[in-house]
């Protein structure tokens, strides 16, 4: 009777608790709107545009309002450290790229946030490819010519870069040290300026994004190189097949969420950013901004994020550039 | 004969109903963000760039064009009526609008914002069609070395800002300067004089201290003189200027118009340093530079026409290189890169009715403008009648949501109470805020420039002066130093001789 009883109430016990679980699953599931992707850049810029983009078709496939938050502010540093404090119920994204969660952690001594600790991975969106270009009216032809001329007029190998502490600038870095010549980085502040210096020859040679400098290709700027792993363009090499075998350098956006952020939702939320960006109307818009839609998965994009510290780690500490 | 059929291309694309009406709803959101302090074309174009998306390409551009112009249009309003800059680049604008308005001339002081403006915009605007692509290649003889000559020039030029003591604005323009060393540093990428504070990272922005500056301490300094507002009332006459007006105003706004198209060429400064640096030129050509900042009609007509006119000549590095020379002008090119046209040399070919519907519709909505705003001016003065206890409140509510709408960030709003106070104290010392502002603004683009040049040309200074364009520069920063101390060695000597004269 008694074990009976206990059964009973066992099994009721058993069926509430199965219950309230698969509510708290459900719930956790079902996310909350407004849904908000906090992006820490001004508006208008090429994160803005891009998270309107995506926000503008989650709104259909997760039925939520889906909004657009800037925070702008010290180089996005402001708006991350709002974000990690966001509720972790799905309802907060952020926007990150590679000056955020690669570079900032090793040039700061204070960062107001730890990308590992405050945030998870959610997924990388896109991925642009850096170039090495010279201004059309050089007599430099290749990137042999390049290194060659660098040999010979040491104290005229600078190079600009969209900004101090960018990935071009340290990317810059990267090809001193494989030719083998001092490069002198002189940074501008942003690709705009930098790219009419080197239209004007005011500086020999320019590192940038492959987007910014293409347009000018070849009328106003010879681009020498491409860094990503395949051709960018059908005739312009890539530094791999010319030989630069470790030469590579890619940046990227992707989605992060507040740490607490259960890994369900993260699997939904990541499952609706995929589904939008692969929007062939999304997708053509995103390459037309000359980038490659990636839209990986969260454990992918963690991966990335490692593989990127590891790569970059000894050459910006090798800069000894700080920060603050 | 092909500029012809281009303009005339232009025109059809630019009358078409549809874009008539994205012109006007344009110019009229332009003209509404400009009246209102604080809140620029920035965020408005940023707020209503993905409404765009669903807009012909042309149709878009054409609105965000106007939005950005008719800015510069309204930004002079409330600086003449209130002394509060709407616009940044309508700073300039408080020294001599807001005194024509004290003296009861507010309607001759918007009369000639409205009218030089639109000779600007027009004068820009066939620029833009004869000489865009050769005009696109000034920005390229442009290094470090000739832009850091230009600031010294500018810097040294900004003396004239003063109408009282020099001393006192050599010290507000190296207070400028000081202040715009705060922030991460281009060159090194560390940050300066930021204390930790992260909202600081980014130097002190310019809108919180311009409104700080002019508008804030306007209103305090407001509550110590409420009697002296029945004078300003009763002083309102008719809103047309006089002949005398008409014949010192025209030239300033032919010259402003020349230096406005010319500086709005070059990436960075733009409508801003184009205000500042016509003002400049207009009060050194003067026969009687004492009247400036004072009322005279010269010094509203020149930086207005300067403004409008770099507003619209800013363009050409955009339209024909790719190439945005400054933030509203890079999310114009991500409004046409959402559209699929890439933003470049290859626009004129490939896209000639955008490139020529854009360029057309800005004389059409220049037009629109004047034909806006001649009428307008009628209720703006009226508005001085409202009284103050209504009108600060509502331009402080104002001040706030516009600044705070810069960054979505309440920091910048105590920043600009900050500044407001700093404001009122100069006032009271009767230190003037111009001076500052300039050194502000071209303090850490000098520095930029001067660092740069020298990095690359690993620390040989004789770039300064190997290079042409860089030497005539600083030949004429030169010139104007000496005109500048001329004077006030003249002054000194009758200065002595009138307490001379008393004494004996």
């Amino acid at each position: 009777m008694r074990s009976i009883i206990s059964k009973s109430v066992g099994i009721v016990v058993m069926a509430v608790m199965v219950l309230i679980l698969g509510v708290a699953l459900g719930s956790a599931q079902e996310i909350k709107g407004p849904i908000k992707i906090i992006v820490p850049y001004p508006a208008g810029g090429g994160s803005d545009v891009l998270a309107r983009l995506i926000a503008d078709k989650l709104k259909d496939s997760l039925g939520q309002t889906v909004i657009v938050e800037n925070k702008p502010g010290a180089g996005g540093r402001i708006g991350t450290e709002y974000a990690k404090g966001q509720p972790a119920d799905g309802s907060s994204m952020l926007f990150v790229n590679p000056a955020l969660f690669v570079v900032s952690p090793m040039v700061y001594s204070k960062l107001s946030y730890d990308p590992d600790k405050d945030f998870k991975p959610l997924s990388q969106i896109n991925t642009y490819e850096f170039v090495l270009s010279v201004p059309a009216s050089s007599n430099i032809k290749d990137v042999k010519g390049l290194i060659d001329w660098m040999k010979k007029n040491p104290k005229q190998a600078n190079y600009g870069s969209p900004a101090a502490g960018s990935l071009p600038h340290f990317f810059g870095l990267m090809i001193s040290k494989y030719a083998g010549v001092e490069m002198v980085h002189a940074p501008y502040s942003g690709s705009a300026p930098l790219v009419t210096a080197l239209i004007g020859a005011q500086i020999p040679m320019a590192v940038d994004v492959f987007d910014t400098h293409i347009q000018h290709h070849p009328d106003k700027i010879r681009i020498l190189a491409t860094a990503g792993a395949s051709r960018k363009h059908p005739e312009i090499p890539t530094f791999k097949e010319l030989g630069y075998k470790d030469i590579e350098g890619v940046g990227w956006n992707g989605i992060v969420v507040p740490f607490k952020t259960p890994k369900p939702v993260i699997d939904k939320l990541n499952q609706a950013v995929v589904k939008a960006i692969k929007i062939p109307d999304v997708t053509q818009k995103i390459q037309q901004m000359g980038s490659d839609v990636t839209g990986t998965t969260a454990e992918e994009f963690g991966h990335i994020l490692k593989q990127d510290r590891e790569k970059w780690g000894p050459i910006i500490k090798a800069s000894g550039f700080k920060a603050d | 004969m092909e500029l012809l059929s281009n303009l005339t291309l232009g025109f059809q694309t630019a009358i078409s109903p549809q874009n008539l009406l994205y012109c006007f709803l344009g110019v009229l959101i332009g003209t509404l963000i400009g009246v209102l302090p604080g809140i620029g074309p920035v965020q408005t174009i940023a707020i209503l760039l993905p409404a765009t998306f669903a807009l012909p390409p042309v149709s878009a551009l054409i609105m965000l064009a106007g939005i950005y112009y008719g800015a510069q249009y309204g930004g002079s309003t409330t600086s003449i009526l209130v002394n509060v800059p709407g616009e940044a680049s309508s700073v300039v604008t408080c020294l001599d609008g807001y005194q024509m308005a004290l003296q009861g001339r507010a309607g001759a002081a918007l009369t000639i914002a409205a009218l030089g403006s639109f000779v600007a915009g027009c004068f820009a605007t066939l620029l833009l069609a004869v000489l865009a692509i050769p005009l696109s290649e000034v920005a390229f003889k442009f290094g470090p070395a000739e832009y850091f000559s230009l600031m010294v020039f500018g810097l040294i030029g900004s003396i004239v800002f003063a109408s009282g003591s020099v001393i006192k604005a050599v010290g507000m323009v190296v207070l400028g300067l000081i202040l715009g060393m705060v922030g991460t540093d281009i060159t090194s990428g560390t940050h300066r004089f930021s204390f930790g504070i992260p909202e600081l990272a980014d130097g002190i922005g310019f809108v919180p201290l311009a409104m700080g500056l002019f508008g804030i301490s306007e209103i305090i300094k407001s509550l110590e003189r409420r009697e002296k507002r029945e004078i300003l009332k009763s002083k309102i006459m008719g809103f047309w200027m006089s002949k005398k007006d008409i014949r010192a105003a025209a030239p300033a706004v032919a010259r402003g118009t020349l230096t406005g198209s010319l500086l709005g060429i070059l990436p960075g400064g733009g409508a801003i340093l184009a205000s500042f640096i016509s003002y400049i030129l207009e009060k050194k050509m003067s026969r009687d530079p004492q009247s400036f900042g004072k009322g005279n009609i010269r010094g509203v007509a020149a930086p207005e026409s300067a403004n409008n006119a770099a507003s619209q000549t800013c363009f050409v590095p955009l339209l024909t290189l790719g190439i945005p020379s400054n933030v509203i002008l890079a999310m114009m090119a991500g409004a046409m890169i959402i559209h699929g046209i890439q933003p470049g040399p290859r626009v004129i070919s490939s896209n000639p009715t955008l490139f020529w519907g854009v360029i057309v519709s800005m004389w059409v909505g220049n037009l629109m403008l004047v034909i806006l705003n001649l009428p307008l001016i009628g209720i703006w003065v009226k508005l001085l009648s409202v009284p103050y206890r209504l009108l600060y409140p509502a331009i402080l509510l104002f001040c706030c949501i516009g600044i705070y709408s810069v960054n979505n960030n309440t920091f910048d709003i105590g920043l600009t109470a900050l500044f407001g106070l700093l404001g009122y104290t100069f006032a009271k010392l009767e230190c003037e805020p111009a001076p500052l502002i300039l050194g502000f603004v071209l303090g850490p683009m000098m520095e930029e420039n001067l660092r740069r040049g020298m990095l690359l040309s690993r620390g040989d200074p004789s770039v300064f002066f190997t290079r042409p364009l860089s030497l005539a520069f600083l030949f004429m920063a030169l010139a104007m130093l000496i005109v500048i101390a001329l004077p006030a060695i003249r002054q000194k000597r009758e200065d002595a001789f009138h307490e001379e004269g008393e004494d004996g």
